[in-house]
């Protein structure tokens, strides 16, 4: 999920946490006693990597962004994801039927 | 506002991270809870209440520090600075290091390769000696208790002086001894010449042995079965063949048990086994060419008395030691002497000894072995001062980079650690490419060895040759690494620093000099030993052999069996007719055994003259083989029919019977031998080796008798143009019979065999000699180099004042060779000292003669001068106005 959100561009902790409480309509929540451990988890296996940035007129801020090895791992969970999804698709339509 | 920060690091106190890290977390951390709080407020909540739901959200902080705990327990993947602090992940900081090494080594690729090929020599030499002596001096024997196992000899009391074989008796009596399980005898290889099958004439060795000798030696047989007593008994000519016949000859087929090996044609004997790969034919004269063993019949079974050929084998009971069962064998054997007649008088008194097996295989070659592995050690020790120096040069060119990481925060123990590591991958580097040449070269350098080397050496790729070769790349690696690291260790950043941004490198290189003066006392040394050895082996082939090899053909001729001795004796002086009408032979002759192919197998002489030998020869021999007349007259066909009668003493016999004598005065007079008619010497020859290097033998010369006339011949032709052995087979079939075999031998040949272990010695002091040779100019080329870089300026300023480019050269060799000659003093003064340890490994040389060193000094002082001179040439071009300018 998390590696999902920052495949397109650079987030910092804090975003990640909104973005996956919005687009879960609020099923989702991240707070963060649990994100931050998990974040910093991800990093130490060299899936994504923080680098603290500086803008014009803010303060400095971590942001994370998918390393090489993290856009391999994110790949296959997609892959992984989309087989069971799909598995479950059949299951349930088949119930319909 | 709530003080987040304060809240974050409270709950963080208990996790023990690095300080760094902690601020981080902690600034993200509060970071993200002002977000969630700001939001909070934006969405109506009162102060209160947006730090409550924090709270909230922040939930048992327990479960998050456990969280974060497990994390950051985690082994780190961010690469590691340099510089940074390893303590804690030192194999990640090994790798890096490795990585590094690798990377700025492959920047300067020459120097790299440079110093892991100069090394593979140093360690490739080493690794092929350890390789070949491996097996000889620290390997246990492939037999079972190898240490339980002696051979039982006869010497002279109070020497280590073999006296022959040993009687008969004191086996079959001592197989019965407490301390003993059994003895075995084994024989000559030579025992038994056997081919495949009836008419191939290629030879098969077999060592002659007791029907338990595998037992004693607790071996079995890695096909078939063993001997048997009732084998011998029943006397079943059956042989057990060795490992490499099975695989080579017989193509490893799976029907070799019952096939046949021929003595002759009409003489079958029967394989019943294959001996293991590892087998060592233990016999009386270690043949490492023995292609198996023959059954011998006669010794142990039937127990005939008289002196036995061979030595025999013992096995002791385990938990008996060998000085009980001596003294066992000792009480045995002085009661074994009492029912024997007396010794006649003047013979010494004889003790029987028991001597470790792997004593009587390899103890005469064992001096050698050393003497090989303590120079391929030197070798080393040239090779690691090589390398040093080599890392010195690049460390000093470095010095700027190791500086800026020093101020960068790196200890200097990280710095040492790099340095260390870079060593370690050259070295490593280098072994590779030793082992790979080794591995690649395989049989073809085994085929240089003399056979007592090369039937036992170990492949390149055998566990414990590689484990040496690592063990030895590691020491290495340490050794060559220390210097560049108290150098490092040393490093003063300030200066350093200051040199990269103003004026370049300037200085001396100081502990390169202390590295050169040892090379060169190992060169020197080394190359004082291949000088001594190539001296000696001139030496030995300048030696006067008292005949000429020049010429000298050695011919076997072998007939079909004839019962009757008289029919043999005239067919073989017919063979020696047909010999002389050969074309391009002058003169030809026979003997029953000749000096030069048996060595000093030949007949005691006699009392009175018990150091000398007795040749039994036909007319012509003493002519074929060039033998130098004295004085007198040689034999003619007329003295073959009445042998007793005559005799020709040669000039060291003639010393012993009648010192006073000329040998003029000596022809004419009778010599008496105690049982034998009176014989009359009718002339004096030169004394004659039966190789370069044993002592002439004092020899009688006798007329042959019908008996032994056997079938060695010697015939003189030319040197350039070889007798044709297929002639000689024409003519005897047309004359005589078909022979068995005819094989025509050049005599210099077999004498060159005989110089293969002076030869080796040579080749191999040579080859160290030159590699080390090769590192000490490459050591001091590198170590002269730097100096001239760094010396530019100095260079540069004495130009403009007026020095030649010449008077720089000059300058510069002068410098560069002080510590060659300081090194060259010291090895010649240290090899001086140890030479006569050395001395018994050469022939016919002083070891301590000033000419061998005055050799090896001109020549390592050449090579190293015009090692010197390439840079020093460099030097003197060095255009002063560009170095002011820079300056």
């Amino acid at each position: 999920m998390i590696l999902s959100l920052i495949e397109g561009q650079p987030r910092h902790g804090y975003e990640i946490c909104k973005l996956i409480e919005q687009r879960s309509g609020g099923t989702v929540r991240f707070y963060v006693a649990s994100l931050y451990p998990l974040l910093y988890r991800l990093e130490k296996r060299g899936w994504i990597k923080g680098r603290w940035v500086e803008k014009a007129g803010q303060r400095r801020r971590r942001f994370y962004r998918l390393t090489i090895e993290g856009r391999v791992v994110l790949t296959a969970q997609r892959r992984g994801w989309k087989a069971f999804v799909d598995a479950i698709n059949r299951i349930t339509e088949a119930e319909h039927a | 506002m709530p003080e987040w920060r304060k809240e974050i690091a409270s709950r963080l106190a208990g996790l023990k991270v690095d300080p760094v890290r902690e601020a981080e977390i902690l600034e993200e951390l509060a970071q993200h809870l002002e977000d969630r709080y700001q939001e909070l407020l934006r969405g109506g909540a009162t102060h209160e209440e947006a730090y409550q739901a924090i709270q909230g959200e922040w939930g048992q902080g327990g479960k998050f520090m456990d969280e974060l705990r497990k994390v950051e327990r985690m082994t780190k993947r961010e690469p590691i600075a340099w510089g940074a602090q390893m303590g804690r992940n030192l194999i990640s900081a090994l790798v890096f290091d490795l990585r590094t090494a690798v990377r700025s080594l492959s920047r300067s690729p020459w120097f790299a390769i440079g110093a892991a090929l100069t090394f593979a020599l140093g360690i490739g030499v080493n690794v092929a000696v350890f390789s070949t002596v491996d097996r000889v001096l620290f390997r246990a024997m492939p037999y079972d208790h190898p240490d339980k196992i002696y051979q039982l000899g006869q010497y002279e009391a109070g020497t280590n002086k073999t006296y022959g074989t040993v009687p008969a008796s004191w086996v079959t009596e001592s197989r019965r001894l407490s301390s003993v399980v059994d003895v075995s005898v084994a024989g000559f290889s030579l025992a038994h010449s056997m081919s495949s099958d009836p008419v191939d004439e290629r030879a098969i060795r077999l060592t002659e042995a007791s029907f338990n000798t595998l037992s004693v030696f607790g071996v079995r047989p890695f096909l078939g079965r063993d001997f048997t007593e009732e084998d011998a008994r029943g006397m079943h000519a059956s042989v057990l063949i060795s490992y490499n016949l099975w695989r080579g000859k017989f193509n490893s087929a799976p029907d070799i048990l019952g096939r046949k090996l021929w003595r002759s044609r009409s003489d079958p004997v029967e394989i019943i086994g294959v001996l293991p790969a590892s087998f060592i034919p233990a016999s009386f004269s270690f043949d490492p060419m023995s292609d198996g063993l023959a059954l011998d019949f006669d010794t142990l079974a039937t127990a005939r008395p008289g002196e036995l050929r061979y030595k025999p084998y013992v096995r002791l009971k385990s938990g008996t030691s060998v000085a009980a069962a001596q003294a066992e064998i000792d009480v045995l054997v002085e009661h074994l002497k009492q029912t024997e007649p007396a010794p006649r008088p003047g013979t010494p008194k004889i003790v029987a000894r028991l001597v470790p097996l792997k004593t009587t295989l390899f103890g005469a070659y064992a001096p050698y072995l050393w003497l090989v592995t303590a120079a391929a050690a030197l070798v080393l020790l040239v090779a690691c001062a090589n390398l040093a120096s080599l890392l010195l040069v690049r460390g000093r060119s470095r010095e700027h980079q190791a500086a800026v990481r020093l101020a960068l925060g790196a200890s200097t123990f990280r710095l040492m650690q790099t340095a260390l590591i870079e060593s370690l991958v050259l070295s490593v580097a280098g072994t590779f490419i030793g082992l790979l040449f080794l591995a690649w070269t395989g049989k073809g350098m085994q085929a240089l060895l003399p056979a007592i080397f090369s039937r036992f050496a170990a492949p390149a790729y055998d566990g414990r040759v590689v484990a040496f070769s690592v063990l030895a790349a590691s020491f290495s690696a340490l050794f060559a690494g220390i210097l560049p690291c108290l150098r490092l260790s040393r490093i003063d950043i300030i200066f350093a620093l200051q040199q990269l941004v103003g004026r370049g490198r300037t200085g001396r290189l100081r502990g390169g000099r202390s590295l050169l003066v040892l090379e060169a006392a190992v060169s020197i040394a080394l190359v004082a030993g291949a000088t001594m050895a190539a001296r000696s082996l001139i030496g030995l082939l300048s030696t006067d052999l008292g005949f000429k090899p020049d010429g000298l053909y050695n011919v076997s001729v072998r007939l079909p069996p004839v019962q009757d001795p008289q029919v043999r004796y005239l067919q073989n002086l017919q063979v020696l007719d047909e010999l002389r009408r050969l074309h391009g032979v002058q003169s030809a002759g026979a003997a029953f055994i000749t000096p030069v192919s048996a060595g000093a197998a030949g007949d005691r002489l006699g009392a009175g003259l018990k150091q000398g030998f007795r040749w039994q020869i036909t007319d012509g021999f003493i002519e074929a083989m060039g033998m130098r007349l004295v004085s007198g007259r040689t034999l003619i066909s007329d003295d073959l029919s009445h042998p007793e009668s005559v005799g020709i003493l040669s000039e060291m016999a003639l010393r012993l019977v009648w010192p006073a004598l000329r040998p003029a005065e000596a022809v004419g007079r009778m010599l008496e031998f105690p049982g034998e008619a009176p014989r009359q010497v009718i002339g004096i020859v030169s004394d004659v080796r039966s190789n370069y290097a044993t002592a002439p033998l004092p020899s009688l010369y006798v007329p042959i008798s019908p008996g032994r006339f056997g079938r060695m011949f010697e015939a003189r032709g030319q040197a350039g143009s070889p007798l044709s052995a297929a002639e000689l087979r024409d003519r005897i079939q047309g004359q005589i019979a078909t022979p068995l075999s005819v094989t025509i031998t050049y005599e210099p040949d077999l004498l060159s065999k005989g110089l293969l272990n002076q030869k080796f010695i040579t080749m191999l002091f040579s080859t160290f000699g030159i590699v080390a040779l090769l590192l000490a100019a490459v050591g001091l080329y590198a170590v002269a180099s730097l100096e001239v870089t760094m010396r530019r300026s100095e260079m540069g300023l004495r130009m403009s004042l007026g020095a030649t480019p010449g008077n720089i050269q000059r300058l510069m060799i002068r410098e560069t060779l002080g510590p060659v000659i300081a090194g060259v003093a010291i090895g010649i003064i240290g090899t001086y000292w140890t030479s006569k340890f050395a001395q018994s490994f050469w022939y016919k040389i002083d070891s301590r003669d000033p000419v061998t060193y005055l050799l090896a000094a001109v020549v390592l002082l050449v090579a190293t001068t015009l090692a010197a001179w390439l840079p020093a040439r460099r030097a003197s071009r060095i255009d002063p106005m560009a170095v002011l300018r820079c300056e």
